[in-house]
């Protein structure tokens, strides 16, 4: 199995430091969730472990290898699958070909056969198509297969991209924000996904949230960060009794 | 109305969705294939036009409307396929079935070094560097000597495959429709595959497509790559219909016709490219046809053509940014759910708004 480690990693914007000597691991099998206030950093963690930001310090491992020798296209074939917070879809594609997009990893760039649709071509379709139709079973998308993915309402959006990051079959999935915008039951509904993906299907998931319901909820373990800082890190119950994250989110002084 | 039933996942691979497309689809090449027998050599020569400019055409949707990446230079390439396909046919007596695919060869590896240098460009940067190579091209071409005959071009010789000559109007224009079937299916053949699902991916998000193992600047080079050859193939083609090639032919006003022949036809659609095909080469005669009707004054003024064209644009523009196959899927519509059709059924609405994009 593999170890997500983060290792005391720095990333500064000019003066800003984004993120300030911070260092977690998560373990195999489990939910790592990461909470903070707006601009604590979290989004920021994720676009490092994802290489779209270069770390000035630190080390960033997966199954003891160093990512940080990845582009940010490799990182998915280290089994690293992610969403995005502000919902980055291929909006005039078709939900089935936006999950199709997800298996590209699956595949090798082979312009003849793909340009003359040899043979083997038909077989990788219908072997993507299953993929793709597992998921869409998992996450309930049967209705809005053939729909264009402009056209769907929000939490189904959000529920796509979960799918297509799924579609990949990744090792371990980060989730950005997997519960905001959405209804209370659509996020009683992620609950239950989340908790399905690491049971049924064995994936590691890292989520950034906000709702404390579901975080309570779902997390095995839970890591507070604010201004780039480690601040406490627990369960869910030790990490909001601690002192420093109620001061971080309520203001008032540090401890 | 009729209802797909999907039974197979096949159905969504095939080419064809059901019979009913199958037969309308076959119906229209049986018709192609039958031009000869009923139309003259003027209007074969025109739809030989088409079929070329259609070829023309895909290359730049490939590129602009599947890979997001707006292109004002693609006569450049037409006119690199043309002189290519030209100079190896007269000057190195390279054989008709050879030197075309090598001219298309040869188009698409100047496109590939273009796409490398230019994959990283957007909107605007991108439009303006395309320009550039358009004008660039055209100079280079005026300024070759005697190697590209210089301003005052070259005469194309006839085409020849294995000993049989094409030299009459049917002969070439089932030549031509020929390279246009096939072009149409390899376009099919890539949005049907992984690459194809890749450029649109970079089109639409190049973040999340980066996230899912795309390499964004590889891709959009194939793009490139593609939609060169694609322009190479239509620029031999298109230097037998003229008999004489000059570098004027290819200036940049070919390569801005090019660019809304896509838009007319409907951007980002196989059908649009081919629709804008029709639009561009037919509307002159059409036009002439009018001017008969029309009073003299006004139909022997010297920009009517160009007047009538932009007039026809705006419009589209304006009022149907679809293009005109936005146009024929919305009248197909109407008669699918005749009387049921409502004009809403084609709104688009945002229901959320975007905030910030990483780019």
């Amino acid at each position: 199995m593999s170890w997500l480690e983060v290792e005391n990693v720095s990333l500064a914007f000019g003066g800003l430091k984004a993120v300030d000597n911070l260092s977690f691991s998560v373990e195999p099998g489990k939910v790592f969730t990461i909470i903070g206030p707006n601009g604590a950093g979290k989004s920021t963690v994720f676009n490092l472990i994802c290489r779209i930001y270069d770390p000035l310090e630190g080390d960033i491992r997966f199954g003891g290898e160093s990512l940080l020798g990845a582009k940010p296209h490799e990182v998915i074939n280290h089994g690293i699958a992610r969403t995005f917070q502000n919902i980055e879809l291929f909006e005039h594609a078709s939900l089935l070909d936006n999950l199709l997009i997800g298996r590209f990893r699956h595949g090798r760039f082979s312009p003849l056969s793909e340009l003359f649709f040899l043979p083997g071509q038909l077989r990788q379709e219908l072997e993507h198509r299953r993929k793709a139709e597992e998921v869409i079973e998992f996450l309930d998308l049967e209705g809005y297969r053939h729909a264009r993915v402009a056209d769907l309402p929000y939490g189904v959006r959000k529920k796509t991209e979960m799918a297509r990051a799924l579609v990949a079959s990744p090792e371990i999935l980060l989730l950005d924000e997997p519960s905001s915008g959405l209804t209370t039951e659509e996020t009683d509904d992620t609950a239950f996904v989340i908790e399905d993906i690491r049971e049924d299907l064995g994936i590691t998931v890292v989520m950034i949230e906000h709702d404390m319901k579901l975080v309570n909820k779902v997390s095995d373990k839970v890591l507070a960060i604010n201004e780039g800082r480690f601040l406490a890190t627990g369960s869910a119950s030790e990490v909001q009794d601690d002192p420093d994250v109620q001061a971080a989110y309520l203001g008032g002084e540090v401890a | 109305m009729r209802v797909l039933f999907r039974k197979s996942y096949k159905q969504d691979i095939r080419l064809f969705r059901d019979r009913t497309q199958a037969f309308w689809y076959l119906l229209f090449l049986c018709i192609a294939l039958a031009a000869p027998l009923f139309l003259d050599g003027y209007f074969l020569d025109e739809l030989s036009f088409v079929y070329i400019y259609a070829i023309a055409g895909l290359g730049l949707m490939i590129l602009t409307g599947f890979s997001g990446q707006v292109s004002f230079g693609q006569a450049a390439f037409v006119a690199i396929g043309a002189y290519a396909h030209t100079i190896l046919l007269s000057r190195y007596g390279v054989p008709w079935i050879l030197s075309l695919p090598l001219a298309a060869l040869i188009t698409g590896l100047v496109g590939l070094a273009i796409g490398r240098i230019c994959g990283r460009m957007h909107g605007l940067y991108l439009a303006i560097a395309t320009l550039s190579i358009a004008i660039v091209t055209e100079r280079l071409i005026g300024g070759g000597g005697g190697f590209t005959g210089g301003h005052r071009g070259l005469p194309v010789p006839g085409i020849d495959i294995f000993g049989i000559a094409i030299d009459q109007s049917w002969k070439t224009y089932l030549l031509n429709l020929a390279f246009f079937v096939g072009a149409i299916l390899m376009t099919r053949n890539l949005l049907r595959t992984r690459s194809g699902r890749a450029l649109i991916a970079i089109r639409d998000s190049e973040v999340s497509a980066r996230s899912l193992g795309t390499n964004v600047a590889f891709y959009k080079a194939y793009a490139f790559f593609l939609s060169a050859v694609f322009a190479g193939l239509a620029g031999g083609l298109l230097a037998h219909a003229f008999y004489y090639i000059t570098p004027e032919t290819f200036g940049m006003g070919e390569s801005i016709r090019l660019l809304l022949m896509i838009v007319v036809g409907g951007i980002g659609t196989i059908h649009g490219a081919i629709f804008g095909a029709f639009f561009i080469v037919l509307l002159p005669t059409v036009l002439s046809w009018v001017k008969v009707i029309l009073p003299s004054a006004i139909a022997t003024s010297g920009g009517f053509d160009s007047l009538a064209f932009g007039l026809i644009l705006l419009g589209f523009i304006l009022f149907e940014p679809d293009g005109l196959y936005g146009r024929w899927v919305k009248i197909h519509h109407y008669f699918n759910v005749f009387p049921m059709y409502k004009r809403r059924s084609f709104q688009r609405q945002k229901t959320f708004l975007k905030t910030e994009r990483l780019k």
